[in-house]
């Protein structure tokens, strides 16, 4: 491909998990910016509502938080992990806690980026570029 | 624990990198003085901006709090920041990238949507500021809690020995930052 070209790619689905309606919209505005083929953004309030989510469509990404009631972010990649037809999905999660040892536990999830929020939009549309078919270059 | 002056500095850092980048507007340090002259003007703002107020009584500021319980290895307590909702309002019009609205004054914001907004101020504010003075040990937040404050509450109050108080401007309207540690510390 010659360079400063993007690769045709198929539009990404994308899920955002966050208890916050704001940080979802923000989340939302700041990958629509991303300038990345995006399918469509579904939402979950938590870990629970993010499964069903994934059981009922085909999601190439999921944003996560951690802080969350009902169901986790942690718990949420923890069944992400263990599922066959998950695997190939792409795990970002943000934060508020930047600790390395949260990192470290992301990093045993297998999670592809870790966002500390605040956050600036370049740090989602890098977290974006991980997923194999999209060529942010 | 690290020093209350290492946890003052920390805490401006954190309210500072917050608002840069999330919020889009600077923060301002400011003394007991300023402050209040701050609430002062604020007040008259809101009082010349409603005129059903009741003639002769003395202009009130209509407060937010954003309350979020932390607990670390290092320190836990409750983390509190007061504010106008003008300035709440503001603040969140700016994070959802209304600046429009937001620079007129005229925000026409819901409730609800506020009160989210501020909750995750809170909770990013809170978080970054344990993130910094943690130097990487982990920690946990309770869900913020968001409340418009009692009438005749004293923005000016001081705070207890054990308690830190920041005082700040942004956007030329008062904001308040208390830590209270837990009983146990």
């Amino acid at each position: 491909m010659q360079k400063g070209t993007r690769a045709v790619v198929t539009p990404v689905n994308v899920l955002i998990v966050d208890d916050s309606a704001t940080m979802r919209m923000v989340i939302r505005r700041v990958i629509d910016l991303a300038e990345v083929p995006i399918g469509t953004v579904y939402e979950a309030a938590n870990g629970l509502e993010a499964i069903r989510i994934l059981e009922a469509s085909s999601i190439q990404a999921v944003f996560t938080d951690i802080n969350m009631p009902v169901m986790s972010g942690y718990d949420l990649l923890d069944e992400i992990a263990r599922r066959d037809g998950w695997s190939n999905i792409i795990r970002i999660v943000v934060s508020t806690d930047g600790s390395r040892l949260r990192r470290e536990e992301a990093r045993e999830l297998n999670v592809h980026a870790y966002i500390q929020k605040p956050f600036r939009p370049e740090a989602v549309r890098n977290a974006l570029s991980r997923i194999p078919h999209v060529d942010l270059h | 624990m690290s020093t209350s002056t290492e946890a003052d500095d920390t805490l401006y850092i954190a309210l500072l990198q917050v608002c840069d980048r999330s919020f889009f507007t600077l923060v301002e340090s400011c003394d007991g003085t300023r402050f209040a002259a701050l609430v002062k003007n604020a007040a008259s703002d809101a009082a010349f901006e409603d005129m059903s107020d009741a003639a002769g009584a003395p202009p009130q500021l209509d407060w937010l709090k954003a309350s979020v319980a932390f607990d670390a290895t290092f320190s836990s307590g409750e983390f509190e920041i007061y504010l106008p909702t003008k300035l709440a309002r503001w603040l969140v019009a700016s994070m959802l990238g209304t600046p429009g609205a937001a620079d007129s004054g005229d925000i026409q914001l819901p409730d609800e949507q506020m009160f989210d907004g501020m909750g995750e101020f809170g909770n990013i504010v809170c978080g970054s500021w344990l993130t910094e003075l943690g130097r990487n040990q982990a920690f946990n937040l309770a869900s913020p809690h968001v409340a418009r404050v009692p009438a005749g509450w004293n923005p000016l109050a001081e705070v207890t020995n054990r308690e830190r108080r920041q005082l700040v401007c942004i956007n030329d309207l008062p904001m308040r930052v208390v830590i209270r540690p837990s009983n146990t510390e």
